[in-house]
């Protein structure tokens, strides 16, 4: 699966370097997160089938830290090459790194863990099954309004620092990475967060950021 | 015992470079939108649309895989 996912990743890339029209743009965009976005489950699983106790801790941890290192180096660097050469160059460069890292990636020993023996029917009603566990579905509504609140306004940061301030993509770039220190930041405050008043006063300094933030919008 | 951690290494290593790219292809494009909406024809007010779409189908695959998630057997 991660193989399979992979090749996707890096096709989508390369249409989305490759893309002259809004249509393939818009195509890319959508195969690129139908190929990503499992990415990350399925490592954590692989390394949970695959590792043994401490080592399968340490690789979970490190997987989740790819995701904070990102807006730390990852968008500033992308930003900064992207405003020096091409855009298209970014996703020609994952686009090849992706396709090394396939090589890498046809050497995982195989895993087995008795999940190929369950019809996949079963398996995903034991999947709907959780649903009826009342603390399932508080935390899916409480991650539904968390993604609506920040996919309504991330997405759109970009272009309102570029139209209305000016701001290149490295000095946006540079943001995001001032983004990530607080980000990790807020991680190691999370660690308290299993009270539940620091999980509500860290959700209401972000919505009064986000809410400080569209008010110097609208002006 | 050596070799073990070795191999720990490489393919956690490999993964964690496989995952670092798969977000930087989604977040990259939040700087970038401008660029890329003025040099696609893309309509630039739209542009938070490029990122948006993205999860999308990112959740409904989320939701699909479990069952197929033989990981380690280099292939699907």
């Amino acid at each position: 699966m991660i193989l399979l996912l992979s090749f996707g990743l890096a096709l989508s890339s390369c249409g989305l370097a490759l893309a002259t029209t809004p249509t393939t743009l818009l195509a890319s965009r959508f195969f690129s997160g139908f190929f990503a976005g499992p990415i990350l489950s399925n490592c954590i699983a692989y390394a949970s089938d695959m590792f043994p106790d401490r080592q399968r801790d340490r690789a979970i941890a490190n997987f989740g830290l790819s995701f904070a290192i990102v807006p730390l180096l990852g968008v500033p660097l992308g930003a900064w090459l992207g405003e020096l050469f091409s855009w298209r160059y970014i996703f020609f460069g994952i686009t090849v790194v992706v396709l090394v890292l396939l090589l890498v990636i046809l050497r995982l020993p195989h895993v087995r863990t008795g999940a190929e023996n369950e019809r996949v029917a079963r398996q995903y009603g034991q999947m709907l099954d959780l649903l009826r566990r009342s603390e399932v579905r508080v935390v899916l509504w409480m991650q539904f309004f968390m993604q609506v609140g920040f996919f309504g306004f991330a997405p759109n940061v970009g272009v309102w620092l570029s139209t209305n301030y000016g701001m290149t993509p490295s000095g946006i770039g540079f943001c995001y990475m001032q983004g990530g220190v607080a980000s990790i930041a807020g991680n190691f405050c999370a660690r308290f967060s299993t009270e539940p008043w620091l999980a509500a006063v860290l959700h209401c300094g972000r919505i009064a950021c986000v809410g400080h933030g569209t008010g110097d919008f609208d002006s | 015992m050596k070799q073990a951690a070795l191999h720990f290494w490489f393919f956690q290593g490999s993964l964690f470079a496989l995952l670092f790219c798969s977000h930087v292809q989604h977040m990259i494009l939040i700087p970038l939108t401008v660029e890329i909406a003025n040099s696609t024809g893309f309509p630039v007010e739209k542009g938070g649309l490029l990122i948006a779409i993205g999860p999308a189908p990112r959740r409904f695959r989320r939701f699909c895989s479990p069952p197929f998630r033989t990981a380690g057997d280099g292939g699907a």
